[in-house]
């Protein structure tokens, strides 16, 4: 078993803000990420697939094939973009972190071959802070 | 550099009867003078020239909204020359920012600047401004100029010339990405 990684950068803007609370509680929860007018991070993502190089090619999985997947489905979507407003696959979720991780392995499970598995996913907010995600129930 | 030449002027003035007339000793001997020359040497140019110059450097980080946008140019021409970054809901980056300080060492202190003082001066005026904000409406600067950043280095360098000693230089690097960044002055 071979695990395969290709790393994808973005920009993006978001705040963390519950609809459902008073701006008061949102800011005593999420403090400046509450910010109304946004902030933003450049996000950098791991994705990891698994699996036997094939005999032929020597490959996991054609590493290009899956960095125009991942472009196609995940970054063209985030880039440049308001997580919050902009993108359809977090429409009403809390723009963090966590929820975007899952968000993008969901995005990628739709789209990746059926023969390939993919095994993590990683997402940096910042040089110091990142999730990881590997997939429901583990 | 400096344990070898200790270690081996040690072993000369020690009392090596045995060594003291063989190869191996005067090898170390001549080492251990040419260490002590060489300790002369950089003390005595320390002193003769105490106006050596050195840069400090501090850096910081900041999160910050964005768009670019030319508020005399309609929204295609926007779209056109800025591409996404001028997206009406904005984007975001995680901002490096490094500031050099350059001058002569205080003879009391040794400091070109005192790093905490420096610190406290770039959170005050560039992180306080900036940090989880949206630069296009959440600070003065940037309602009418771009915030590019090229603008937003020349904006941090006024704010902090204006608290750091006129007999200092100052030079501020802004990365937006890894691989994007500028510096001012150039």
């Amino acid at each position: 078993m071979v695990f395969l990684t290709r790393l994808e950068h973005f920009n993006a803007a978001h705040k963390l803000y519950n609809p459902g609370w008073s701006r008061e509680r949102n800011e005593e929860v999420f403090g400046k990420c509450a910010n109304e007018n946004w902030h933003g991070h450049n996000y950098e993502l791991y994705v990891t697939i698994k699996g036997e190089p094939d005999p032929d090619t020597g490959f996991v999985f054609d590493v290009k094939r899956l960095g125009e997947i991942i472009r196609e489905h995940v970054i063209e979507k985030l880039d440049h973009k308001n997580l919050n407003l902009d993108v359809d696959f977090m429409r009403g979720k809390m723009c963090s972190t966590e929820n975007l991780v899952i968000a993008i392995w969901q995005q990628l499970q739709q789209h990746l071959p059926a023969e390939i598995r993919l095994h993590g996913i990683r997402l940096h907010e910042t040089p110091r802070i990142y999730v990881e995600y590997f997939g429901p129930g583990r | 550099m400096w344990n070898i030449s200790a270690r081996a002027a040690e072993t000369v003035e020690g009392p090596r009867p045995r060594d003291n007339n063989s190869s191996e000793g005067q090898i170390i001997s001549v080492i251990a003078k040419m260490h002590r020359i060489f300790e002369e040497y950089v003390l005595a140019s320390i002193k003769r020239k105490p106006m050596k110059k050195v840069a400090v450097f501090r850096r910081e980080h900041f999160n910050a909204a964005h768009r670019l946008f030319n508020p005399a140019w309609d929204d295609g021409r926007n779209a056109e020359v800025f591409g996404k970054c001028s997206n009406p809901h904005y984007h975001g980056h995680n901002y490096e920012l490094v500031v050099k300080v350059t001058g002569v060492p205080d003879p009391d202190t040794g400091y070109v600047m005192d790093m905490k003082v420096l610190s406290v001066i770039t959170s005050e005026e560039v992180l306080a401004r900036f940090d989880h904000k949206n630069l296009n409406l959440d600070t003065e600067f940037f309602r009418e100029l771009n915030p590019t950043a090229e603008h937003i280095a020349i904006v941090i360098y006024d704010l902090l010339r204006a608290r750091i000693d006129i007999n200092l230089e100052l030079q501020v690097r802004l990365y937006e990405t890894e691989r994007n960044f500028v510096e001012y002055p150039a």
